[in-house]
C-alpha cells in the first residue's frame, strides 16, 4: 500500500546497469516482509527494466522522483497491487 | 552530412527509447523479462529483409568483415566487457549523453582498451590484413551458399509480418512490453538507410579508437605513426565521425528532454565501467568491430563473423550477468552523492 512502513530499504544510488537490477533482485530473494524500498539515480531501471519485471511477476511498483534524477521505488509483492500503480517517470 | 545526420538521428533513437544491449542481455538473464530481446530480434529481422532485398536487388554489396578463431572468444571478452561496463559501445555513448559519470569512465577504458591492442597487435595477426584477399571467412551464408539474398530476405520479412499480425491478434500492439520493438524498428529503417546511401552499415567504435591514436600521437607521434593499428586510423579520420554524431544526438535528445543529469559513480561502479571499457576495447579490435558493427549490421546479412561474433557475445553477457548475480550487490550508496542521505529502513528520505 502507498505509504505503508518500508520492510527493506536500499540505496543504489550511483550505480549503473545490472547492478541496480541485481541489488534489488537479491534484496526481494532475501527480504522476509512485503514493501520493498530502493532509492535510485539509474533512469533506466526506472522507466523500464523495474515496470517490466513488476508488471511480469506481479508485484506492486510506485515511483516517486525525490531528485533531479534520483527517484524512490516501493516494490510490493502479495496480494494488492499486482502490477497496478506502475508509472513513467523521468 | 549523410554521416552526421544519419548518425545523430540513431543517437537520438538509442536515447530516447533507452536501448541497451547488455540490459537486453541482464533482463533477460536475470529477471526472465525478454521485452527488450524481442525487440532487438525483430529490430534484426526488419533489418535482414530490408538488407537482403536491396543486396539482392543490386542496389549495394553485402559486407562482411574477417571471420577468424579469435572472433568468438573476442565475442566473449566483449560481452563480459559490456555487462561490466554497464553498456556496449553504443550505449556507453548514449548514457555518456545523459551525464552518467560511470559511462565516460567506460569510455575511457575503451580507449585504454584500443591503446593496448595498438601496442599488442605488433606481436599477433591482424585481422583487417587478412581480409585483403577474399575467403570463404569474409562471406555471408548467401555468399557461401552460392544463394540469392532474397532466400534470407523473405523469411524474414514473412517474420516480421506473422509477428507483426501475433501481436494485433492479441491487443499488443502500443502496449509497453513493445516499445523496444518500435525502437529497434526505427534503427533497423535508419541504419538501411545508412547502409543503403554509405555503402556500409553504422558502427561506432571507430570514435575512442580515433581517440587512443590521437592520444598515443600526443605522447609519442613517431611510434603512433609507425604503429599497424593506431598509425592506421590516424590516417582516416572519418572513421571518428559516426560515433561522435551518435553521441552529439543522443546529447542533444537527453537535454532536449531533460534527461540530462550529472550522475557520479561509487568507486566500484568506476573500476567496473574501466575495466568493462578496457575489455571492450580489446575485443572490437579482435573482432573488427563492436557490437553495433556485427549485430546491427552483420548478423542480418548472416556473415559468418558477425554470427560468431553475436553467438559469443551473448554468451560473454550470459556468462558476466551469472557471475555477477553470485556476488554479493551493493546495498548501500553513496552518502552524500547528490545530496541525499541515505535511506534508514523505515524512514524514506523525500528531499525536494
Amino acid at each position: 500500500m502507498p505509504g505503508e512502513k518500508a520492510d527493506r530499504s536500499i540505496d543504489v544510488r550511483g550505480q549503473i546497469c545490472p547492478y541496480p537490477t541485481l541489488a534489488v533482485r537479491q534484496a526481494l530473494r532475501t527480504m522476509d516482509g512485503q514493501v520493498l524500498e530502493v532509492l535510485i539515480d539509474y533512469e533506466p531501471t526506472v522507466v523500464t527494466t523495474l515496470p517490466a519485471f513488476c508488471r511480469k511477476a506481479g508485484l506492486g511498483l510506485e515511483v516517486t522522483r525525490v531528485g533531479e534524477a534520483c527517484w524512490k521505488v516501493r516494490i510490493t509483492r502479495g496480494k494488492g497491487l499486482h502490477g497496478k500503480g506502475v508509472q513513467e517517470c523521468g | 552530412m549523410t554521416v552526421v545526420i544519419l548518425g545523430s538521428l540513431m543517437g537520438v533513437v538509442f536515447e530516447r527509447f533507452r536501448l541497451c544491449m547488455s540490459s537486453t542481455v541482464t533482463d533477460s538473464v536475470l529477471l526472465g523479462d525478454r521485452s527488450k530481446l524481442r525487440g532487438l530480434v525483430f529490430g534484426v529481422l526488419v533489418s535482414a529483409a530490408a538488407f537482403n532485398a536491396l543486396i539482392g536487388a543490386g542496389v549495394m554489396k553485402s559486407i562482411a568483415e574477417p571471420l577468424s578463431p579469435m572472433t568468438v572468444v573476442a565475442g566473449v571478452v566483449f560481452g563480459l566487457g559490456m555487462t561490466l561496463a554497464g553498456g556496449c559501445v553504443s550505449g556507453t555513448l548514449f548514457k555518456m549523453g545523459q551525464g552518467y559519470v560511470a559511462s565516460l569512465l567506460a569510455f575511457l577504458g575503451l580507449v585504454l582498451g584500443f591503446g593496448t591492442m595498438g601496442y599488442l597487435i605488433q606481436f599477433m595477426t591482424r585481422p583487417w590484413e587478412e581480409s585483403q584477399a577474399p575467403r570463404w571467412t569474409d562471406m555471408t551464408l548467401a555468399q557461401l551458399l552460392g544463394v540469392s539474398p532474397h532466400l534470407v530476405a523473405i523469411p524474414a520479412a514473412i517474420a516480421c509480418a506473422a509477428l507483426v499480425w501475433l501481436w494485433r491478434r492479441g491487443g499488443k500492439l502500443g502496449a509497453p512490453e513493445l516499445t523496444p520493438v518500435v525502437g529497434w524498428t526505427l534503427v533497423a529503417i535508419l541504419n538501411t538507410l545508412y547502409f543503403a546511401v554509405l555503402r556500409q552499415p553504422l558502427g561506432v567504435g571507430g570514435t575512442p579508437v580515433y581517440a587512443a591514436s590521437g592520444l598515443s600521437y600526443l605522447v609519442d607521434p613517431a611510434w603512433t605513426l609507425a604503429n599497424p593499428m593506431l598509425g592506421l586510423v590516424l590516417g582516416i579520420p572519418r572513421i571518428a565521425i559516426p560515433g561522435a554524431a551518435f553521441f552529439a544526438g543522443a546529447t542533444l535528445s537527453a537535454v532536449a528532454g531533460g534527461r540530462f543529469h550529472a550522475r557520479l559513480p561509487v568507486a566500484r561502479q568506476a573500476a567496473s565501467s574501466i575495466a568493462g571499457g578496457f575489455l571492450m576495447g580489446l575485443a572490437t579490435t579482435m573482432m573488427v568491430g563492436c557490437n553495433v558493427t556485427h549485430i546491427l549490421g552483420g548478423l542480418p546479412q548472416l556473415a559468418l563473423s558477425s554470427l560468431a561474433a553475436t553467438a559469443g557475445i551473448a554468451g560473454g553477457a550470459w556468462a558476466a550477468a551469472m557471475l555477477l548475480s553470485r556476488l554479493p550487490a551493493r546495498h548501500h550508496g553513496p552518502a552524500s552523492v547528490h545530496g541525499l542521505a541515505s535511506t534508514a529502513v523505515g524512514s524514506p528520505t523525500a528531499a525536494s
